[in-house]
C-alpha cells in the first residue's frame, strides 16, 4: 500500500479529544466521549466499529451539523489548518460543508428530497459552491454523472429519486462530491443499504475515485471486510472511544486490542480456514450505561482489576500504530491460534 | 469524564412526568379538566343560587359583587347556571363518548378481524356515514329525535361510533399480517380470546387519544345543536343554550353569552390539551 | 389517469346514494310530526289528514322511500312544505352563498395553517411553536356560534368596522348574477362597490371559520414538517452546505406544502359542519341558514337535499385535493 505522503506535512483533519453527548430524557448519551485521530491529504482510512459505537455522531460533529438533543462538548476539529469548532456558522456553511468535507450518507433512498428532480438537487449544490450560472452547473452535472459511470445523464437530472435504483442514487450522491471538489469524503456506511451485487460496484467506484483523485477519503462501517479493501488505515472505535488506529494490513493480520480481535475473529474472510468463527461475547453497551474504565472491560478476557478502574489512553506501540488498552503485551501474545502475519503475508 | 446522573429507567409515568414538565400546554389541560371536575362534583356548595329560580325582579343584573356573572332574561343567577352547566356537559361528553367508543370499538374490532362481506357492509355504512359533514348528520338526527339533551347524547352517538370503528379497524388490519397474530392462531387461540385479549389491548393508546379529543368536540357540538335549539330546553342550565337565549338580548346583555361561551371554550380546549398530551404519552418517538 | 378519475365519478353517486338512504331513514326513524307543527296546534282531523296524505306520509316508509328515490332520479329533490317552492330551485338559490364562503374561509386557513405549521416545526418546542399550537388548538375549541356572536358584538356593535350579517347592504345593488358568489361576479362585472360591500359582508364570518378549522391544517404541515426536518435529504441539504433558510423554507416546504393539500378535503368536511351554526349567526343565506330553519319546521325534504348537496360538494373537493396531490407529488401516479 503507498503511504508515501511526506512526513510532517500538516494533516487535512485532525480531531483532539472530541466529546458529543446527548441529553435525553433518560439520561445524557456519551454517544463520542474523547476521540482523537487524523487523517492526511489523500488518506483512505475507516472508521469501524458496531453499530451504535459513535462512529456517525462522530463525523456529524466534524461538519457540526449534531441533531438536538446532542451537543459537542468539548474537543477540537481541526480541518485544513482551521479549527471548525471556532469558526462561525456561515464559514462552516461555505469552507466546510460541501465545500470542504462532503458526505454520502447509509441509506441512499432517503438522502435525496423526493419532490424535487435530481438536476434541481444537484445544480443547487454546485451552483452554491462554484457560484456557476444554470446551464454550466447542468453541464458540470452532467459530466460528473458520467464520471461515476451513470449511463444517459441527461435523463437522470430529469428523473426524482424514486425513479432511480439504490445503487445508482449512491452512484449520484458520489457524483455531487465529486463535484463539489471536496477536499475529504466522508463515505457513511456507503454499502450497507444495497443488495450484495451493487455492493461491490459502489466499492470499486470508490476505490476508483481513489486513485483518479486526491481526494482524502473516510470510510465509516460496520464492516472490516469493506475497509480493508478499500482503506489504508484503520480507525477501530469501541462505546464511544478510539480503541485502536494503524495500518490496515498490520491490524488484520496482528491486532493488539482484544475488542479488534474478536471483531476480526467474527469476519469469514480473515478467520484461517477451518477454524470456527469467533464471535464477541456481551452486547454493545448502552451510551447510557457506559462502564467505567475501560468501556470493554466486561466482555474482555483480559480484564483485571485496573481496567475496572482506570480507563486507558491511546499509546503508540510502533511508529504508525497506536492502542488503548493496559494489556497490549498480554494480548498480543495470547492470540496464539492466530496465523502469524508473515504467513499471511506471503502469496 | 465521570457521570453526572446516572441512567434511569423508561416508564409511563416517567413519561407523563416528563412531558407534563416541558409542556406548559399539558398543565393547563390538565389544570382545565379537573378545575370543572370540581366545579362539577361540588356543584351545590360553589353555586350561590338555585340554577332554575326564577326571579323577574332579578332580570337583566350586570356582573356585580352578589352576581358576578350577573342574571338572565329569569333572573336566574349565571354563574350558579354555569357551575351546574358543568355537569350537563360532562355528562353528555361521558355518555356520548363512552357509547360511541364501546359500539365503535366493538363494530371495529368485528369489521377489522373477520374482513370479507362482514368488513365490506360495515365500511359501506361507515362511508355513508363520513360522506356527510357529522354535524349535519347530529343534527338531523336531534331533530328527528325531537329536541331533548337526552336525544342530543342519542343523535352524537348514532353518528360518533363509526369514528371508532374505523381507527379500531384500522389497528386490527395493521396487526393481522403480523407474525404475531400467526403464532396466536396456530396455538389455536380462539377467535373471541385474540379479540379482546390480545387485539383490544393493542388499539389502547390510539383508543385513548381519540375518545379524549371526542369528549372535546362532543361538548362542542351538543353546546351546538343547543344553540340551534335542538337540544337542552329551558331552563336547563346548558351553556349552548344559555348563549342561545342571550343571542336574543344583545348588546345590552352582553354577560349572558359571554360566560357561559367561555366556559363551553375552557372545557373543550381542556381535553384536547388532555388529548395531545396522552398522545405524547403513548408515542414512541419520545426524546 | 384518466382510468383514476373514472373510476372516482363512478363511485360518486354510489356514495351518494349512500347518503341520501342514510339521511332519509334518520329522518323518518321517529315518525315525525311535519305537518301538525306546520298547520299549528288548533287544525282539525280531517284538515291533518287530507295534509299528510297530500305529501305522502301517510304510505309506508319504505315505500315513501322508493317514491323519493324516483323522484330523485328525476333530479326532483322534492318541495318544502312550508315555502311549498322545489327543494332544487331553493338550493340552486342558496348554495353559491356557502361555497362563497367556504371558499375563502379555505384559501385563509391553507395560507396561515402552512405559515404556522412550518413555524412551528422549525422553532420546534420554542415559545412561537407553543404559541403557533396554542393558536390553531384553542381556535379548535372555540364555539363557532359563540366566537361568531362575540366578534359581531366588539367589531359590529362597538367598534362598528363590520357589517352585522347578511351578504350585502340593502343600498347596494347585488352583481349581475354569474356564479352567484358576489365576489366573483363583482369582480367580472367590474362592479367594484359591490366588490367591496361583498368582501366587507364575508370578513367576519370568514374568519370565524378560518379560526376554528385551522388546527388540522397547522397539525399535519407541522408533523410533516418534523418529520422531513429528520429526514436524510435534510440533513444531507446541510451537509452540502445550504443555508438553513433555504433548506427549511424552500426544500422542506415543499414537501409540507404537498401534506397541506392532502388535508384540504378533511377541513372543507369541518367547514361545511360548521356552517350551519356560522350562517345562522351571520344571517348568511346559504344552504346551512336554509337546513337550520327547515329542521326547526320539521320540514325534512330540503334538510336532505342539502345533505345531498354537502356530500356531493365534499366528494368533488376530495376527488379534487386527491388528484392535486398527486400532480404535486412525483411519487404518486394514479
Amino acid at each position: 500500500m503507498n503511504n508515501e505522503t511526506p512526513v510532517g506535512a500538516q494533516p487535512l483533519l485532525e480531531v483532539e479529544d472530541l466529546r458529543t453527548y446527548f441529553f435525553t430524557y433518560l439520561g445524557i448519551v456519551r454517544a463520542v466521549d474523547g476521540i482523537s485521530f487524523s487523517l492526511r491529504r489523500s488518506d483512505t482510512v475507516g472508521l469501524v466499529g458496531e453499530t451504535g459505537c459513535g462512529k456517525s455522531v462522530a463525523t456529524r460533529s466534524i461538519l457540526r451539523l449534531v441533531p438536538p438533543p446532542g451537543r459537542i462538548v468539548s474537543g477540537r476539529v481541526v480541518f485544513d489548518g482551521r479549527d471548525v469548532l471556532a469558526m462561525t456558522e456561515r464559514e462552516v456553511r461555505d469552507d466546510v460543508r460541501g465545500r470542504g468535507i462532503a458526505m454520502v450518507f447509509q441509506k441512499p433512498m432517503s438522502s435525496l428530497n423526493p419532490v424535487f428532480s435530481v438536476g434541481q438537487q444537484f445544480t443547487s449544490v454546485l451552483r452554491l459552491h462554484h457560484h456557476v450560472k444554470r446551464d454550466q452547473a447542468r453541464a458540470m452535472a452532467i459530466e460528473n454523472l458520467a464520471a461515476v459511470a451513470l449511463p444517459a445523464p441527461t435523463e437522470i437530472l430529469r428523473m426524482y429519486p424514486h425513479e432511480l435504483s439504490g445503487g445508482m442514487q449512491q452512484r449520484v450522491l458520489i457524483a455531487m462530491a465529486l463535484g463539489c471538489r471536496a477536499k475529504l469524503l466522508v463515505a457513511d456506511e456507503p454499502t450497507t443499504a444495497l443488495d450484495v451485487s451493487v455492493q461491490l460496484q459502489i466499492l470499486k467506484l470508490l476505490e476508483e475515485v481513489r486513485r483518479r483523485t486526491a481526494m482524502a477519503i473516510l470510510v465509516i462501517s460496520h464492516n472490516l471486510g469493506v475497509v480493508s479493501n478499500l482503506c489504508d488505515r484503520v480507525i477501530v472505535m469501541y462505546a464511544g472511544t478510539v480503541v485502536e488506529d494503524g495500518p490496515v494490513q498490520d491490524i488484520v493480520t496482528n491486532p493488539h486490542h482484544p475488542y479488534t480481535q474478536g471483531l476480526i475473529d467474527a469476519v469469514p474472510d480473515f478467520a484461517p480456514r477451518g477454524s470456527a468463527l469467533g464471535t464477541l461475547k456481551g452486547e454493545v453497551p448502552s451510551l447510557l450505561l457506559t462502564p467505567d474504565g475501560c468501556r470493554f472491560h466486561p466482555r474482555c478476557r483480559l480484564a483485571d482489576e485496573v481496567c475496572q478502574r482506570e480507563r486507558p489512553s491511546m499509546a503508540s506501540t510502533s511508529a504508525d500504530r497506536s492502542i488503548a488498552c493496559h494489556h497490549p503485551a498480554e494480548a498480543v501474545s495470547s492470540r496464539s491460534r492466530r496465523p502469524s502475519r508473515e504467513q499471511r503475508e506471503s502469496p | 469524564m465521570e457521570r453526572h446522573d446516572g441512567p434511569r429507567r423508561d416508564s409511563l409515568w416517567r413519561r407523563v412526568l416528563y412531558i407534563v414538565r416541558r409542556s406548559p400546554l399539558a398543565i393547563v389541560g390538565i389544570a382545565l379538566i379537573l378545575l370543572i371536575a370540581v366545579m362539577a362534583i361540588f356543584a351545590p356548595w360553589i353555586a350561590p343560587y338555585d340554577a332554575v329560580r326564577v326571579n323577574l325582579s332579578q332580570a337583566f343584573q350586570p356582573p356585580s359583587a352578589s352576581h358576578i356573572c350577573g342574571t338572565d332574561d329569569m333572573g336566574q343567577d349565571i354563574f350558579s347556571r354555569i357551575v351546574y352547566g358543568s355537569r350537563v356537559s360532562l355528562m353528555v361528553a361521558f355518555v356520548v363518548v363512552g357509547i360511541a367508543a364501546t359500539v365503535g370499538t366493538l363494530i371495529g374490532l368485528i369489521s377489522g378481524f373477520f374482513g370479507g362481506v362482514v368488513d365490506m357492509v360495515i365500511m359501506r355504512v361507515v362511508d355513508a356515514f363520513l360522506a356527510v359533514p357529522s354535524f349535519v348528520l347530529a343534527m338531523i338526527s336531534a331533530a328527528a329525535l325531537g329536541p331533548s339533551i337526552v336525544n342530543v347524547m342519542l343523535a352524537l352517538s348514532i353518528v360518533w361510533w363509526t369514528w371508532h370503528a374505523r381507527i379500531v379497524r384500522g389497528e386490527v388490519l395493521k396487526l393481522r399480517g403480523t407474525e404475531f397474530m400467526v403464532s396466536l392462531r396456530s396455538m389455536g387461540a380462539r377467535t373471541p380470546r385474540i379479540l379482546f385479549r390480545h387485539l383490544l389491548p393493542n388499539c389502547v393508546g390510539p383508543i385513548a387519544v381519540q375518545t379524549t379529543l371526542q369528549l372535546g368536540f362532543a361538548v362542542l357540538t351538543a353546546a351546538g345543536l343547543s344553540f340551534l335549539g335542538l337540544g337542552a330546553q329551558p331552563p336547563t342550565p346548558e351553556w349552548g343554550l344559555m348563549v342561545s337565549v342571550g343571542r336574543q338580548y344583545l348588546p345590552a346583555s352582553w354577560w349572558m353569552i359571554t360566560f357561559p361561551g367561555l366556559m363551553i371554550f375552557l372545557l373543550v380546549m381542556g381535553f384536547i390539551l388532555l388529548g395531545d398530551t396522552i398522545r405524547d404519552v403513548v408515542s414512541r418517538d419520545i426524546q | 389517469m384518466l382510468k383514476y378519475v373514472i373510476k372516482r365519478l363512478l363511485w360518486m353517486p354510489l356514495v351518494l346514494l349512500l347518503v341520501v338512504t342514510l339521511v332519509f331513514f334518520l329522518t323518518h326513524m321517529v315518525p315525525g310530526s311535519a305537518i301538525r307543527v306546520l298547520l299549528g296546534p288548533h287544525v282539525g282531523e280531517a284538515q291533518l289528514q287530507k295534509a299528510t296524505a297530500e305529501y305522502g306520509l301517510d304510505k309506508p316508509l319504505l315505500t315513501q322511500y322508493f317514491i323519493y328515490m324516483g323522484h330523485l332520479l328525476r333530479g326532483d329533490l322534492g318541495r318544502s312544505i312550508v315555502t311549498r317552492r322545489p327543494v332544487a330551485t331553493e338550493l340552486a338559490t342558496y348554495l353559491p352563498a356557502t361555497l362563497e364562503l367556504t371558499f375563502f374561509s379555505l384559501v385563509l386557513i391553507v395560507v396561515v395553517g402552512v405559515v404556522l405549521g412550518v413555524v412551528a416545526a422549525v422553532h420546534r418546542n420554542s415559545p412561537l411553536d407553543i404559541l403557533a399550537r396554542g393558536v390553531a388548538v384553542g381556535g379548535v375549541a372555540l364555539p363557532q356560534f359563540w366566537l361568531g356572536l362575540m366578534f359581531i358584538l366588539l367589531f359590529s356593535y362597538y367598534l362598528r368596522w363590520f357589517p352585522m350579517g347578511g351578504r350585502m347592504e340593502m343600498t347596494i345593488a347585488p352583481p349581475t348574477r354569474l356564479t352567484g358568489m358576489y365576489v366573483f361576479d363583482s369582480l367580472f362585472t367590474g362592479n367594484w362597490a359591490a366588490l367591496l360591500d361583498a368582501l366587507h359582508h364575508l370578513a367576519l364570518p370568514v374568519l370565524v371559520m378560518a379560526l376554528t378549522n385551522l388546527s388540522t391544517t397547522t397539525a399535519m404541515v407541522r408533523s410533516s414538517m418534523l418529520r422531513t426536518l429528520n429526514e436524510d435529504f435534510t440533513l444531507m441539504a446541510k451537509a452540502y452546505g445550504h443555508r438553513p433558510f433555504r433548506v427549511h423554507y424552500i426544500y422542506a416546504l415543499k414537501n409540507s406544502l404537498i401534506s397541506a393539500v392532502s388535508v384540504i378535503g378533511l377541513t372543507t368536511g369541518y367547514l361545511l359542519g360548521g356552517d350551519v351554526l356560522v350562517e345562522t349567526v351571520f344571517d348568511w343565506p346559504g344552504i346551512g341558514l336554509y337546513a337550520a330553519r327547515s329542521i326547526l319546521h320539521v320540514d325534512y325534504a330540503p334538510v336532505i337535499g342539502v345533505a345531498l348537496v354537502i356530500a356531493a360538494v365534499y366528494a368533488v373537493v376530495n376527488l379534487i385535493t386527491d388528484l392535486l396531490y398527486g400532480a404535486l407529488d412525483p411519487r404518486i401516479r394514479y
